[in-house]
């Protein structure tokens, strides 16, 4: 099956983009065999958070930034290249708070660094089950991006050389005798060292042919990273929204048709995008957070597809792209933040199937609470523009759709969660932080469609109980990891965009209470009416 | 009975009337199933839940289960939702075709908290930490603290939970608790996290006990870069009590004056051939000085069963399994040499000069070790002294050689060089007793202990005039007597242990990693399950597949299964594993109920019988 769907991919992609040199050396990073080209594009991300990289004096692709700093890195020691994201660090370290790149030798010599590092050590010394502070974290991250700098300035790190015989064995760097004509050459002329490795390639594999990766799979990845399909699809996602929605009330038909057909090639990318990461990886494409935000957006679009397919309304797409593009532009805006990088699995998580179902199944429903999310705007920005009554209701009839379509895959998440920890672990349910946030998540919606039963409220307390359950949604996906970091899933936790995500929930608070400001407004001109 | 009738909307919201109107209990049916009490209830519950995260990031899982998850009121909340759930199903008696999805959801709920509730009356989670050195082990320990007493009259044992880590008991606000059969109470007036045996010096006559009285100094080892502050004792009374090892980073060692001068000890070199048909003819050959080891191959069953014991008249013996010999080398007693295994013959004959082994049975099992002078460890140390003027003398060491040596500076620390460690004398008493002092460790974190610490409590004795005995600490898996006057009631203190009807054994521990890192890709602990009927079972607890017994199909549909899962491990020795025992009768429950909640949700929503669309609107 994985070979199959492999064969397919390649046979569009790789005849669209031409493989260079790199792309057929492969290496050994951080438990995985990738190729160079890969592997310097993860480097570059990782070490300034940029991919390519500018200087001052000239703009750095991710390959030539590599191997200079492999084969001539005396240049770059006195460049800034290396991120220090975080503003209180820069403060506490007393260097330019408005930079956030410096350089190894301004690090090096930074004095306040080494006492924080010890700091942090002695921190996780003494309270190994504690989490350290977003200052000593990042602190830890300069120091391993310094450790990775001379990683790669020393050589290191470029394990390019196979294990002789084990497929999991550690491959070593290359000998000094081979490196040092490199060296030289690379120094005369950058370009003069492709053939010399266009030639070492072969040596290398014939070393070990059993353990060096085949070429169709390092042609792959490479082509992956080249195709960028999360940008082909988010831009297909917003041309196929525009359309529809400039297509109301002109040409509506093939508006419609061609906006569809849009929005469903933007998914395709994101399909290709997804089996290329799951080739690649051996594993589903939902365990770290930037995967996920991809694939919530997935799980949106596809909902909306499948609700446009019924309905024929436009509003799903219209809902679901912008919450699409949004999370696809804001994962490809925040490389340092959102680790697209592609690494083995954490061994809590080492069992596919389970995974698989548990993980994919709660994802879904976020997208479904996502498009919710969306359709609870559209209907209030229409309720703001005094849109009929009638389209309201259709539009309120949409959004319950969505929710129930989230509740149900929610519970079964959940469920079926507990079903993964009980089998692996032994117990259903313990009251982990994710779990319990994904169960207040459907708790709040719960409320909200049992106050309609009651009749307490209609299809503008769906609409607004919609953006408003999400931030128990945005709680148990980013909020347990980011803001709590506490609990078993402590595989996912991470750092960072905090202010974003509080800027988001306070806008989203905001324009809820002026939508229920404006609802009072009309429920009093048409009680006055009557 | 129809299950189904056909009616009207009227007809049955008339029935409903009807019945409301004529009878109490109906009314109170109708009153717990109401909504209002199910929103109030969903959004408590949530509320509660949200607050039990925040309140376990800040402080820790064990508060947010004692204050929320698993306190009463919590508990007796969720039965509450359970009636509501309840009733709310019995509000639309009689049940229509269309209340199917609605139905099967809602008891679908109730199911899977009976199932909880099962799980908690009937089953278990508790921790079992297993090694390959060790037999087969039959207990498990569950996390949750219990203070045992021994009744002075029956001598009776009883055990009272006591949480805590929860709620931990202060001077200000102790815990009493009645001791059985008598009018006597034990106070629980503090808790610690880290406590800790000390043993410390105490002068003594030397004309009391000879035997008991020995020199000794008592030193302060700071280092600011690693925030710590150590209080080490070293005395003459024994082996162990003469060294201190720093973190494995350096040794301290007390000496006698006779012995100041440095020993270079002569290199040792020596072959030792030797048949576990024939121990007492090893072939030996030394090429120096001789090491004074006798070393013997002891037989058994299989080979894996065979094991080395090295004799030596100032060490005594030592002992390990011939597996690990032939792993690398093992350190001797003494510290000075080592031992290792150069071939190993389970069938041994010599062939044309070579040894060979004709066959892997073990017929004439023998053994080539080598033993030698280790490698000049350059591991630096400090040696301490007291000449006759009772003055303590000090020698630093590197690489065996002499560095620096003088008078104990007395008013300033002394500079190790070994990071930036110092060192104080604090005492030297030419003539004191070692005793053994439990101390609370405090929470400063330049304290660290350097012993091994538990948590403790502090408990005494109370009679019913208010008197009160000795406050002792009791070790966490320990005991001490309380005593008062001439009662004595022995107390302990620790995680509540529970029996398992079978035992298991650890045959062997791996964690593969991922390709060329230290990152584990899994835990593969593979045990064996031994029930006193003699039956047998070797299973393996990986990561995700947790290994179980008895084992088979319909014990695992019906939760009667022991399920052993990895819980943590130990980097520093991978013979050892901790493991999660979880034994769970509640499970068919959860799991029908589950598939109940899904199957409900999905007929409720796409499943509904024809009718006019719902009403969407502005309500």
């Amino acid at each position: 099956m994985r070979k199959f769907l492999f064969l397919g991919v390649l046979l569009i992609l790789t005849t669209l983009l031409p493989a260079e040199v790199f792309d057929d050396l492969a290496i050994q990073d951080r438990g995985r065999k990738k190729p160079f080209s890969s592997f310097a594009h993860e480097m570059s991300l990782y070490l300034s958070g940029k991919s390519p990289l500018t200087l001052t004096d000239r703009t750095l692709p991710p390959l030539d930034f590599v191997l200079e700093l492999w084969l001539d890195g005396e240049d770059l020691h006195h460049q800034p290249v290396i991120l220090v994201d975080y503003l209180p660090l820069r403060q506490k370290l007393g260097l330019e708070p408005s930079q956030k790149r410096f350089s190894y030798v301004t690090l090096e010599s930074c004095a306040g660094l080494e006492p924080l590092q010890r700091e942090a050590a002695n921190w996780t010394r003494l309270h190994p089950n504690e989490k350290l502070s977003p200052l000593l974290r990042e602190v830890n991250n300069v120091v391993s991006r310094l450790a990775t700098f001379r990683g790669l300035t020393e050589g290191n790190l470029i394990k390019i050389v196979p294990h002789p015989s084990s497929l999991s064995g550690p491959w070593t760097p290359l000998p000094e005798v081979q490196l040092e004509p490199l060296r030289a050459n690379f120094k005369k002329d950058r370009r003069s060292i492709w053939p010399q490795i266009e030639a070492l390639i072969p040596t290398l594999r014939t070393q070990s042919p059993s353990v060096y990766p085949t070429p169709a799979m390092l042609a792959l990845e490479a082509t992956y990273l080249k195709s960028h399909p999360w940008r082909w699809a988010w831009i297909a996602y917003a041309l196929g929204a525009v359309l529809m929605a400039a297509t109301f009330h002109w040409q509506r038909g093939s508006g419609y048709r061609v906006g569809y057909a849009l929005v469903l090639l933007g998914f395709l990318f994101q399909i290709y995008g997804f089996v290329c990461r799951i080739i690649i990886s051996g594993r589903p494409p939902v365990t770290n957070m930037y995967e996920s935000i991809v694939w919530v957006a997935f799980g949106t679009v596809l909902i909306a597809l499948i609700l446009e397919a019924i309905y024929r309304s436009r509003y799903f797409v219209l809902a679901a792209a912008p919450v699409a593009v949004a999370a696809l532009i804001f994962t490809d805006l925040q490389p340092a933040v959102f680790d697209r990088s592609i690494q083995p699995l954490v061994a809590v998580l080492n069992n596919n199937y389970w995974l698989t179902i548990h993980v994919l199944t709660i994802t879904l429903s976020y997208g479904a609470f996502a498009l919710a999310l969306g359709l609870g705007h559209v209907a209030l920005i229409q309720l703001w523009r005094g849109a009929k009554e009638k389209d309201l209701a259709l539009l309120y009839q949409y959004n319950y759709r969505a929710l129930q379509v989230g509740i149900l895959l929610l519970a079964a998440g959940t469920i079926l969660g507990g079903v993964w920890a009980n089998y692996s672990w032994g117990r259903f349910w313990d009251w982990d932080p994710k779990e319990t946030w994904a169960l207040i998540a459907l708790l709040t919606y719960l409320v909200i469609l049992h106050g309609r039963m009651a009749g307490w409220w209609g299809g503008f307390g769906l609409a607004v109980g919609s953006v408003l359950c999400f931030q128990s949604v945005l709680m148990a996906w980013y909020g347990v990891n980011f803001v709590l970091g506490a609990g078993l899933h402590s595989y996912g936790f991470g750092s960072g965009g905090l202010p974003y995500a509080a800027t988001f929930v306070a806008m989203e608070f905001l324009f809820v209470a002026s939508a229920v400001w404006k609802f009072r407004q009309l429920q009093t001109k048409r009680q006055a009416l009557l | 009975m129809n299950l189904f009738p056909q009616l009207t909307a009227a007809e049955h919201q008339r029935l409903v009337q009807e019945r409301k109107a004529g009878s109490f209990v109906w009314q109170v049916i109708h009153a717990l199933g109401s909504l209002h009490l199910a929103v109030i209830l969903l959004l408590t519950i949530a509320l509660a839940c949200a607050v039990a995260t925040f309140t376990e990031s800040s402080f820790s899982t064990r508060i947010a289960q004692h204050y929320i998850y698993k306190a009463p009121w919590f508990i007796g909340w969720l039965a509450v939702l359970c009636l509501n759930l309840m009733c709310v199903t019995l509000t639309r008696w009689p049940w229509q075709q269309k209340h199917w999805g609605f139905i099967i959801t809602h008891y679908g709920i109730i199911l899977l908290l009976i199932g909880a509730v099962i799980g908690r009356m009937a089953g278990f989670e508790g921790f079992m930490t297993i090694s390959t050195d060790q037999p087969a082990q039959g207990r498990v320990l569950i996390q949750e603290s219990t203070v045992q007493m021994q009744s002075p009259v029956s001598g009776n044992i009883y055990g009272t939970p006591l949480p805590v880590e929860a709620v931990p008991p202060q001077p200000k606000r102790p815990r009493l608790l009645a001791v059985p059969e008598t009018d006597y109470k034990i106070e629980i007036n503090d808790y610690a996290e880290q406590v800790m045996t000390r043993m410390e010096l105490e002068p003594v006559s030397p004309a009391i006990d000879p035997a008991l009285a020995a020199a000794g100094v008592q030193l302060t080892l700071r280092s600011a870069m690693m925030q710590q502050e150590l209080p080490i004792t070293l005395s003459a009374h024994n082996q162990a009590q003469r060294q201190h090892d720093l973190f494995g980073l350096a040794k301290l060692e007390w000496i006698e004056a006779t012995q100041s001068a440095p020993v270079q000890p002569k290199p040792v070199r020596e072959s030792q051939m030797v048949f576990s048909l024939n121990p007492t003819q090893p072939i030996t050959e030394s090429s120096a000085a001789p090491s004074g080891w006798r070393v013997e191959l002891r037989g058994g069953a299989q080979a894996r069963d065979f094991e080395v014991i090295a004799r030596s008249s100032v060490y005594g013996e030592v002992r390990w399994p011939l597996v690990q010999v032939l792993q690398g080398a093992m350190a001797l007693p003494g510290g000075q040499l080592e031992l290792k295994a150069i071939g190993f013959w389970p069938h041994f004959v010599m062939r044309s000069g070579q040894p060979v082994t004709l066959s892997a049975e073990p017929l004439n099992p023998a053994l080539l070790v080598q033993i030698y002078s280790a490698p000049a460890s350059t591991k630096p140390s400090l040696r301490l002294y007291a000449d006759s003027q009772g003055q303590v003398h000090y020698q630093l060491l590197r690489a065996g050689l002499i560095q620096q040596q003088g008078l104990m500076p007395t008013n300033a620390p002394l500079v190790l060089g070994w990071a930036d460690w110092q060192a104080s004398l604090t005492t030297y008493l030419p003539s004191a007793q070692l005793v053994s002092k439990v101390v609370k460790v405090t929470t400063d974190p330049a304290r660290e202990p350097t012993g091994e610490s538990r948590p403790g409590i502090r408990a005494a004795l109370l009679n019913h005039q208010g008197e009160r005995g000795e406050p002792q600490w009791i070790l966490s898996g320990s005991s001490q007597n309380l005593r008062l006057g001439e009662t004595v009631v022995p107390v302990g203190f620790g995680l509540r242990t529970l029996p398992l009807p079978f035992q298991v054994k650890l045959e062997e521990f791996t964690v593969p990693r991922y390709e060329g890192t230290d990152t584990p890709s899994n835990y593969i602990s593979r045990l064996r399950f031994q029930d006193p009927n003699g039956n047998t079972l070797e299973d393996e607890a990986k990561m995700n597949e947790p290994a179980m017994f008895p084992g088979g199909l319909w014990r695992s549909a019906l939760g009667l299964n022991y399920k052993f899962s990895q819980a943590s491990w130990n980097p520093q020795n991978l013979r050892e594993t901790t493991l999660q025992i979880l034994y769970d009768p509640g499970w068919p429950c959860k799991w029908v109920g589950s598939l109940m909640i899904c199957c409900g949700i999905f007929t409720l929503f796409y499943l509904k019988p024809k009718r006019a669309p719902a009403k969407l609107g502005n309500g």
